[in-house]
Parts: C-alpha cells; structure tokens; sequence
C-alpha cells in the first residue's frame, strides 16, 4: 500500500467528482479537536512553549520541503491536544521537536542525517545529546497519542483542487498561484487562531489571499469558484481569510515597525462578496481578462484593503 | 495505559508471530513485528515504511479489509492487533473448490474486491500488491477479506520484503512492468490487477505467469495485442526499450478466450485490461457496470 503524502489529489487529475468528497470528509480527524485552541488562549505559557517547539521544528527542517515542517507541526500539535501542556524544560521541548521532526520524515520517506539532527539542536548551547533509543522512545509515545494516524490531511493536499477551479490556464500562473498560497499556509501555522479552521478551509482562504494579491483582476471569478464549491462553508472562509490577513499583516507591519491602526473599514473578503451580491442583482457578468503577473505597488501603508503580500523567507 | 498481558489474554500461537488472543469475550489476532534489526539501528526509530502501513490501516474501516485495531509497542516488539477471522474464512480463495461450482459466487467476490478498491482509491490510498494470497473468504456468508500488512494468518513472508517493490508480478500492470523499479504507481495498477483476478477466477489459472518482466509483457500482448501510438498514446515514450515490445501481434478475441462469460462480464473484463492506464476503466466506475446488476 502507498499514498502521495505531498499531492494525494495531484495524481488525480481526472478524479471523478463524487471521489472528491472523502478528502473533506475525513479532514477533522487529522487536526487537534476544537477546543485545542480555547485550552491555549488561557495560558500564555502554553503559547509560548508550543512556539518554542515550532520554531526548534523550523530550524530543522529549513533545508527540507515546506511540507515536512507542516506536517511534524501537526503532530506537535495533535499530541499537545492529546497529552496535556509539556514540562517547563528546555530538553523536552527538544527532544519533542525532534522526534515530531523524524516522524513526519519518516512519513514522507525524507532521508536526513541523525548526526546533523543533534547538532543543529545544541548549537550555541551545551545541551545533552539525545540516544537513539531516547528519540526512539519519544517516537514511541507520539506514535501511540496519536494513535499512529500519520497521514494527515494539510491544506496542501486540497491546493490542486482548488486552483483547478480556477481555469487558471498558463502552468507558470498556477504555479506561482500555488506558491504564493503554500508560503501563506506556512505562516499560518505558526499561529495558533488558524488551528480552528479544518485544512479544506485553510486552502480555499489561503489561495484566495494569494490571488487578490498576485491576479487581482480574475480575483472576484476565483472568489465565485470557491464560493460554488458545495464542500467549502463560504461564512467560514471569510472568517480564516480575515484571520490570514491578520496574520499576513501583523507580520508585514513588525518587519517594517509600522503601528497597525484600530481603524477597520470593510474587509477585503466581505467587499467582494458584497459586490458579487450586487452584481448578481443587476444579471450582470463579470469579464475577466488575462493579466500579465505584475504585483500591484501601493505608497499607502495604513490601509488595510492594499497592504501588500511580503515574501519572508524563515531561513 | 494498560499493558499488553494486562489488555489481552488467553495467548494461541498460531505460527511463529501470529497469535490468537482474547479480550473479554471478544477475539483477535495479534501479530509480533520486531523493529530492532541492523537496518532499523541506522533509522533511529521505528522503520518509516512500518509507520506508512500502520497509518494507512488505522485509517481503514471497512468491512471486506481486516481491521487493524490496535497498536502496541514493548521494547523492540510492535504488537498488531487484528480482528479475528475464524476457520471459516479459506486463504488463497482461488483454490477454494466451490467458487468454480457457483457462477454467482464469483460475481459477488469480484464485486466485493471492487467495491473495496474503490474505497480506497477514493481515499487516496493505492494497494499496489493485490493478489490472491491477501484475499480470504467465507462461502458460507459470502464474506471476502482483503488482509493487509501480512495480516492473512498464513500470510509468512517477510515484512521488509513485503513492503518492498520485489514481489509477484502477475498482477502488474504494464505500464509498471515497463518501469519495473520506478516507483510510480497510480490506480489503474490497481484495477489491472484485480482484472487479472478476474480472469483467473474464470480460467483456473493466473491469467499471466511469466517469471520476468520481459516475459509476461509477452504474455500480455499475446493476449490483448501490443499496444500502439494509437491504442495507448504515449507508450513509446513509456516503453524506454524497444525490446520490450517484442513483434507486433494482435489482440486474441476474449470471447473465445472466455467463453463462460456474458458480454456484460467481457465487456467489463476487456475494460479492466485495457492496456492503456487513461482508459482503463476505475473502480468506481466498474462497481456500476452493468454485469454487476443484481448483485
């Protein structure tokens, strides 16, 4: 037996369209359950120890496919949700992010040197190195909270579906689609409030964001192709879009020490869902034309409707 | 968390890793898989491909795959526990004498593996090594089992060597006989094979035999024809060497071949052969098809 872990819908391109519908279906069962988020909002401790664990994550896998991290990400989380808060101590909070990082290698059969591994974790410190049969024994544990389930569906695997919804045509524009989208869902992660959302959704909001930003124009037909999907809960992808662009932005304006503005007008997402609305009313169509890729400048930082995409590399 | 002997009871040895074993008055069976070997030191941990497996089964909740229940590790052991087939449930059911007394019996093992195929293709999940020695049935209930991960009872290959792409190639497709080591398997491998089930099911035979690759693509276009440009576009840019076709032949006529079958069943067969994977028909198209009606 096998899987492509990376593109399950990929090798699928003729995929029948009933099929579709056991991705969606069994997407809950492979994220934290929803009151995971609610336990950590009442901690700021806990927040601050699962992102100590992410970041450990991110240094070992910046080498390595966006999809690794990801997913040893779903892990850590997945067992915290199972398993309780970890204890205040450096080591585990290292030995966890190894072993959630040998996993989900192991899972997309990534080869990785160990010896590299322990290095990486101790650098600057004189922190123990870990046994084989330690990381092993962490594996162990994992294995069994998560009940050996390591076949998560992430919002990766829904991308291709989603963007061949959008009859984007010219292959270099659906791969930049993709990426910009990928790198959006990366981020995402790193906080918390997206957990809430199930993967499907995560997808559709984080190619929308990445659409308005890079094809601006063709933007209200992907919105329309994403809202006449009947998996897809269009109320819920306004919300996880505003909670990506908070996170897009919150990034964006820390690098740059810009202070944010409590000043809100409408959000992107709800205007153009307004407009289609209106639109729908007056039986008018909406022409689309093809764009070169052009990202759109603006000199007008404070408003939230065109803060632009930023692309910041974590390694 | 309970222990092994804690959770479990009433210890059967069935063949050297396999046991039956009791839980209140329920019983399964448990395979021993051990972890530790030289090529499992070098990995730091449980085997990737161990995981892979276990993750797929974990997922499987229907009734013609036997059910992984549980996992357990001790030490360097990995316990899987299976649920438990009885005496009634025949391996390797080709040999079974009673599937060549009942017509109808054959249609509904086929409809079952299909079914079953087609579950899982719909979750993404190729079985890649379907053949018969992994299917047991009851006659009796009519039930079929597909056991995977060497969860079949008699099933005593080794794990490493299961998991691996060694193995019987009478049931692959040519498109992976042409690329034998290539890693790329898709569905149509899936549902090629279990065509070649089919056939076997009807003529008391594998359908292909040869003991190479070289050998059974023979035996394949003997029987369907050598593929070209026009019936399977793209297979000359596939095929890599050209020895691998051998000289043209034409397609024998599957109703002569089989003449105990309707032209629903030849229908259905002859799409399940297709040489071409794109045409080949899916799983969930071939539980619909016609022949099926009734059952």
């Amino acid at each position: 037996m096998d899987f492509d872990l990376e593109n399950p819908l990929g090798n699928f391109h003729d995929l029948p369209c009933d099929a579709v519908p056991s991705l969606f279906l069994i997407e809950s069962d492979h994220i934290p359950p929803p009151n995971y988020c609610q336990s950590f909002k009442a901690s700021d401790f806990d927040i601050s120890v699962r992102r100590d664990v992410v970041s450990l994550i991110s240094q070992l896998s910046c080498t390595f496919d966006p999809v690794l991290p990801y997913l040893a990400i779903n892990y850590l989380d997945r067992f915290l949700a199972h398993q309780g808060i970890l204890q205040p101590k450096p080591w585990a909070n290292k030995l966890l992010a190894i072993s959630c990082f040998s996993l989900a290698a192991k899972m997309l059969k990534t080869e990785y040197s160990a010896t590299d591994v322990q290095v990486l974790m101790n650098h600057g410190d004189g922190g123990a190195i870990f046994e084989a049969q330690t990381i092993q024994r962490m594996e162990g544990i994992v294995l069994g909270a998560l009940q050996w389930r390591m076949r998560s569906i992430t919002p990766f695997s829904f991308i291709p579906f989603f963007v061949n919804l959008f009859r984007l045509k010219d292959p270099a524009l659906r791969q930049v689609l993709k990426d910009g989208a990928s790198e959006i869902i990366l981020k995402s992660q790193r906080e918390i409030k997206v957990l809430e959302f199930k993967p499907s959704t995560v997808a559709a909001s984080a190619l929308l964001y990445a659409s308005h930003e890079l094809f601006p124009f063709q933007y209200p037909c992907f919105l329309r192709a994403i809202s006449d999907c009947s998996y897809i809960n269009k109320e819920t992808v306004v919300q996880c879009y505003n909670v990506i662009h908070d996170i897009t932005r919150e990034e964006y304006e820390s690098v740059l020490n810009i202070n944010s503005t409590s000043d809100t007008p409408v959000n992107v997402l709800d205007e153009h869902f307004l407009s289609l609305e209106s639109e729908k009313t007056n039986g008018t169509n909406v022409v689309t034309q093809e764009q070169d890729f052009k990202r759109r400048k603006t000199t007008d930082y404070g408003n939230n409707r065109t803060v632009p995409f930023s692309h910041f590399h974590q390694c | 968390m309970l222990t092994l002997r804690e959770k479990y009871y009433d210890f059967d040895q069935i063949s050297s890793k396999v046991f039956k074993c009791r839980r209140d008055d329920q019983f399964f069976t448990m395979k021993i898989v051990s972890i530790l070997n030289e090529e499992n030191q070098a990995n730091n941990g449980v085997p990737y491909w161990i995981i892979r497996e276990i993750s797929i089964l974990k997922e499987l909740d229907h009734i013609n795959i036997v059910r992984l229940i549980d996992v357990m590790t001790d030490g360097p052991d990995l316990f899987l526990v299976f649920e438990y087939l009885d005496n009634e449930f025949q391996a390797d059911f080709l040999k079974n004498p009673k599937m060549f007394m009942y017509p109808q019996m054959k249609k509904e093992f086929l409809y079952q593996i299909l079914n079953t195929v087609a579950y899982l293709h719909a979750r993404k999940i190729l079985l890649r090594d379907l053949r018969p020695e992994n299917i047991l049935v009851n006659v009796r209930t009519q039930v079929l089992k597909i056991a995977l991960f060497g969860a079949a009872r008699t099933f005593e290959a080794p794990l490493e060597a299961y998991s691996s792409s060694v193995g019987c190639l009478s049931y692959r497709s040519p498109e992976v006989l042409f690329q034998f080591g290539c890693e790329k398997y898709s569905t149509p491998n899936d549902v090629w094979a279990v065509g070649c089930i089919f056939g076997e099911m009807l003529l008391h035979r594998p359908l292909f035999s040869g003991p190479s690759d070289v050998e059974l693509l023979d035996e394949i276009f003997t029987l369907l024809g050598t593929p070209t440009e026009e019936t399977w576009p793209g297979v000359t840019s596939i095929c890599g060497t050209c020895a691998l076709m051998g000289p043209p032949q034409q397609p024998k006529d599957l109703a002569k071949e089989f003449p105990m079958l309707n032209p629903d069943g030849l229908d259905l067969l002859s799409k399940m052969l297709c040489l071409c994977p794109n045409y080949r028909i899916s799983a969930e198209d071939a539980v619909k098809h016609p022949y099926f009606k009734g059952v």
